[in-house]
């Protein structure tokens, strides 16, 4: 029973600290998630450009990328980038995590890219379009679409892995955590409290993942009758 | 207009295409014949620069291609092209499938392109679809459709890969009416079909292919009536 009293106090004692953590967390994650999907378009664009370096070079990214902790990448990007430039934490943060999930969604989008028909593509060329354009105006808009479950769960890990960005300093959920618990004395409690406030943000995205997931093949429903 | 001599392609160690020579003149029409996997697409495709021959030559009115210099895509957008399967755009409405080229080829302004696309979807009976999806039409009025789409460049060659082979009998005649009045109006039409009644009435030339070979032609009713080559001969009593 005083367990459960216990981590009830450290809520309400930390809740405005948390508030402001959870939107730490929120804008992080959006941040990152922004920044790597265009990195995901690139070494998506890479990986089909049919050129062997591109792919190469692609290949090569998402392979250190799936191959070594996160928390290694974090740490080594974020020393790398603040020894090219001056950022500061949260930005240095949000690029790394964006370097991270870029690899995931990268893979996303080729896939998404390669499942819409060829026909598409050279029904476009034939029309005389450029490959360019008809990338743009004919097969990103559906392969975006067809994409969307799968960013879905990105943005949920990505979430979840923006806690890791404590470690350089960024009081998001999982930081304020950290320094609450040192000066409580109560880690059992309080990790238990941010644990708390990030199993309910996923459980929300998730439900809007679904949602529009949803409402996407409510469409695809309505289109095919 | 279109003048093929000696082309040849392969797939890799496939050779698909054997030394074709092919003339097509000013609104004749033009009808391919041949069985599956004889090459036919393959010949329609390289005809729209779709696949780069391997060597021989192909001029477009009077203009020699070279794909490493030549604007493939001012060739492209003369040359309209009808596949089997529609390819129509699902994402876009009807009137968009029809408008998205000359607006982002052409340059169109959006007015511009409705104004030219409604008579066109009036011409294939489908103005009343215009606010329609794609996935909302029977095969027919897909491609329907697609016609409209590719007559929306002004093409002054409209190439078709068996653009009944995917419809419901019942929706064949719709769409072999809505090209049998282009070939009326004069277009210059090459058309890859299994519909012997199309080429006997509309033709002007038919050829029949075997293994990327082209090895006879000639004006529809002598060549149905009187086909000189045995593998035409097999191929006419297979399908007739
Ligand atoms: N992109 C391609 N890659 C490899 N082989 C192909 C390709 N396109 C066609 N082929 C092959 O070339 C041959 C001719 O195909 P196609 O021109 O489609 O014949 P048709 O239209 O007369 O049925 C077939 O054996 C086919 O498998
Ligand atoms: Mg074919």
């Amino acid at each position: 029973m005083t367990a459960i009293t216990a981590i009830f106090e450290i809520f309400i004692e930390n809740w405005d600290a948390f508030l402001f953590a959870t939107g730490m967390t929120l804008k992080l994650t959006a941040v990152s998630l922004v920044l790597a999907m265009v990195i995901g378009l690139v070494f998506a664009f890479f990986k089909i450009s049919g050129s062997k370096i591109l792919y190469g070079i692609a290949q090569l990214y998402i392979t250190v990328i799936r191959g070594t902790p996160l928390i290694v990448q974090l740490m080594f990007l974020y020393f790398g980038i603040i020894q090219l430039v001056v950022l500061p934490a949260f930005w240095a943060g949000a690029l790394a995590l964006a370097i991270h999930s870029g690899a995931y969604i990268a893979e996303i989008f080729r896939g998404s890219i390669q499942s819409i028909n060829r026909g598409q593509m050279e029904a476009a060329r034939s029309l005389g379009m450029t490959y360019p354009l008809a990338m743009r105006r004919i097969i990103l808009p559906q392969a975006f679409k067809r994409a969307i479950p799968a960013l879905g769960n990105q943005f949920i890990i990505g979430l979840k892995d923006s806690s890791l960005v404590a470690y350089l300093g960024v009081s998001e959920i999982y930081g304020t955590a950290l320094y609450a618990q040192a000066a409580n004395f109560q880690p059992f409690e309080t990790y238990m409290v941010a644990g708390f406030y990030y199993l309910v943000l996923v459980v929300i995205f998730t439900w809007l993942v679904n949602k529009l997931e949803l409402r996407l093949s409510v469409e695809q429903n309505e289109v095919t009758k | 207009m279109i003048h093929i001599k000696q082309m040849n392609k392969s797939f890799g160690s496939l050779h698909v295409l054997k030394d074709v020579d092919l003339s097509v003149s000013e609104r004749e029409v033009v009808v391919l014949i041949g069985a599956s996997g004889s090459g036919k697409s393959t010949l329609l495709r390289c005809i729209n620069y779709l696949e780069l021959l391997d060597s021989g030559e192909i001029s477009i009115m009077g203009q020699m291609v070279n794909p490493q210099k030549d604007n493939l895509n001012q060739i492209r957008s003369e040359v309209g092209m009808v596949f089997q399967h529609f390819n129509l755009f699902p994402h876009r409405s009807v009137l968009e499938n029809v408008t998205e080229a000359p607006i982002f080829v052409r340059g169109l302004k959006k007015s511009e392109a409705f104004d030219m696309a409604m008579p066109l979807l009036e011409k294939v009976g489908l103005a009343d679809k215009a606010k329609n999806y794609p996935d909302q039409l029977s095969g027919g009025q897909k491609q329907r459709v697609a016609i409209a789409r590719a007559l929306a460049m002004n093409p002054k060659i409209m190439l078709f890969d068996e653009p009944t082979s995917a419809l419901d009998p019942e929706l064949v005649g719709e769409v072999l009416q809505v090209m049998k009045e282009l070939a009326k109006e004069g277009m210059t039409m090459v058309v890859v079909t299994h519909e012997m009644g199309f080429a006997r009435e509309v033709a002007d030339r038919v050829y029949y292919m075997d293994e990327g070979k082209i090895v006879e032609d000639g004006q529809p009713d002598d060549f149905f009536s009187n086909p000189q080559n045995e593998r035409t001969c097999t191929f006419l009593g297979q399908v007739l």
